[in-house]
């Protein structure tokens, strides 16, 4: 795991990096971008205001010269208007002209402030009075000269005004491309760290598959000369023993009587030993066959095999006077000899473990999902919860040799043979209440 | 029966000697006057049955023993070289063995082992099976009368 993490981290790093530059170089280019337009707009604004100025200040001209012309009022309503409006648009343009790019044009807004109010002054006001018509014509020219020099100021402001609207026009465009280069940039950036990041978190997880794969099989193997090896030693155990058992047996035959009595029991009980042992090697060994000689799972009918069963046991059933019954069992896939075997242990405890004056065994299936389960039901003499567990280990026995004989090698061959067909084994009983045993198989397609 | 002297001759192959002693005693209990000769190894066998050094004057047996895992030479090959010698092949040749592979049982026949018996781990039954094989092969089977003697 800390390996993980080593290798992770510069990557992790890296990304966490890229991906905050990206966030950081986006919002100081929006910032930027954003500034720049506002002063562009700020700029455009500005030329429109002049434009308006310039309007005005031919109104105003044009009505004073009508109105000294003709004397009619009616060329003072646009002089008036104009003339109102015009301060406002002046006062306007001066806010702008604060502007850090707009500077250049305070000066021609102050030249122009001051020229229009000398027309205003001593051209307009004169001639509104109607004080002087002789002078008007002086006055018009001095005011032509006046309102001539206010228009060139504005031109200029226009023509700088212009200038900076399209240089800043260039710088937004300029600060797009930028920003585009840079984000795409980061991108790449990402996207070559991410590819990095995944190839080591693949190879990562590569290597962990291999590591759990090869565990596995390391534990298989393990698994397999364990098992083997239970069955060459239990197999090579026997040759001795049956020499041993064999001449012990040939001495209390041969000379039973002629020695002393305890001389004849010693001998009993070495012969006694020797075949209690010989007993739990074949158990060994039957319970080692169960996964080193089993044969591959099949369909199988249930139901012949577990005639097949209650036909072995037909001895033990009439001794006990024993009624088993076997209902209907579905086909399952199984190791045909093992799932025999596995009933007819069932069905025999079932008669072994039983006190009663008429043993009842029952075989029943019934369907879980895909799975059969499978209960063998008796009216025997229970088991306490205590030992549920306990019963399905190997040579673990409940009772004393002398009230049931046995190993204890029955229900942990059945266990083993139910596990390795995939299923589970368990068992529902009180002491004094009978038992059920069932265990679960997996069906076949055609089931019935 | 078949030897003008009247004793039977058994030959056992069996590197065991425990085991050699139990048939031993087996055929010492048995009904008919025989001589039991024991061989440890599959070498030794052919030696015997082919009258080769030591044994140049080595009766041939009315029937023989054989255990399959032996040291030199194994069983499976001596019972080949018996049932593949022309001399050798109409001897009877029982199987007695701790082996139940179903490979070796198999092999035996296919090598015409006369049959094969997987020596019991209970002694009476064992002394039950070689008498068995003492009653049927040596007094109910009507072998062919050796002309090569």
């Amino acid at each position: 795991m800390t390996g993980l993490r080593a290798r992770l981290e510069p990557s992790t790093v890296a990304l966490s990096a890229i991906v905050l530059g990206t966030i950081v170089v986006g919002i100081l280019a929006y910032a930027l971008i954003a500034n720049i337009r506002t002063d562009a707009r700020l700029a455009n604004n500005t030329r429109l205001d002049l434009q308006t100025m310039l309007v005005q200040v031919i109104d105003e001209e044009t009505g004073v010269r009508g109105f000294a012309a003709t004397g009619s009022p009616l060329f003072l309503d646009p002089y008036r208007e104009a003339n109102r409006q015009f301060p406002a648009t002046l006062a306007k343009l001066n806010r702008s002209a604060t502007n850090r790019n707009l500077t250049s044009i305070q000066d021609d807004l102050e030249a122009l402030r001051s020229s229009h109010a000398l027309w205003e002054a001593d051209v307009a006001a004169p001639i509104l009075r109607g004080t002087s018509t002789a002078g008007s014509d002086r006055r018009l020219k001095s005011g032509k000269a006046l309102m001539d020099r206010v228009r060139e100021h504005i031109g200029e402001a226009q023509l700088e005004v212009e200038a900076v609207a399209n240089r800043l026009s260039l710088e937004v465009q300029q600060a797009i491309i930028v920003s585009i280069l840079a984000i795409v940039l980061m991108t790449i950036a990402l996207g070559i760290v991410a590819v990095r990041f995944e190839h080591a978190r693949l190879r990562e997880e590569q290597r962990l598959r291999e590591q759990v794969d090869e565990r596995n099989a390391a534990l298989e193997r393990s698994n397999q000369s364990l098992r083997e090896f239970a069955y060459v030693a239990s197999h090579d155990l026997q040759e001795p023993l049956r020499t041993i058992a064999s001449f012990t047996e040939l001495l209390q035959k041969r000379y039973a009587g002629r020695l002393d009595a305890d001389a004849d029991e010693f001998i009993g009980f070495v012969v006694d030993g020797a075949k209690r042992m010989q007993q739990l090697i074949d158990d060994v060994l039957e319970y080692s066959r169960v996964s080193t000689h089993g044969k591959p799972l099949v369909p199988v009918d249930l139901d012949t095999v577990a005639r097949r069963a209650v036909a072995n046991l037909r001895a033990s059933i009439e001794e006990r006077g024993a009624e088993v019954t076997v209902g209907v069992l579905p086909h399952v896939m199984g190791d045909e000899v093992q799932l025999g075997q596995l009933l007819q242990n069932l069905v025999g405890n079932a008669l072994k473990y039983n006190r009663s004056t008429r043993p009842r065994v029952d075989v029943t299936a019934r369907r879980e999902g895909r799975d059969w389960r499978i209960a063998v039901t008796d009216n025997g003499i229970g088991i306490a919860p205590e030992f549920h567990e306990r019963i399905f280990r190997i040579f673990s026995r409940l009772h004393t040799r002398g009230e049931y004989g046995g190993t204890g090698i029955g229900l942990a061959i059945c266990k083993r043979i139910v596990d390795r067909h995939g299923g589970r084994v368990t068992v529902d009983s009180e002491e004094g209440k009978g038992a059920s045993f069932a265990f679960t198989l997996t069906g076949t397609e055609e089931s019935p | 029966m078949t030897e003008s002297g009247g004793m039977i001759q058994v030959l056992l192959v069996e590197d065991s000697p425990s085991d050699a002693r139990l048939t031993e005693e087996a055929f010492r209990d048995g009904k008919i006057a025989n001589v039991l000769t024991v061989v440890t190894d599959g070498h030794e066998a052919l030696q015997y049955l082919r009258h080769e050094g030591k044994y140049a004057g080595a009766p041939r047996p009315d029937l023989v023993l054989l255990d399959l895992n032996l040291p030199k030479m194994d069983g499976r090959e001596v019972l080949r070289q018996i049932k593949t010698d022309p001399d050798l092949k109409t001897i009877p040749v029982v199987v007695l063995t701790t082996s139940e592979a179903d490979q070796d049982v198999l092999k035996a026949y296919e090598y015409h082992a006369n049959c094969y018996i997987r020596k019991p781990v209970d002694l009476a039954r064992f002394l039950q099976i070689i008498s068995m094989i003492e009653d049927f092969w040596l007094t109910v089977v009507k072998l062919p009368t050796d002309t090569k003697a």
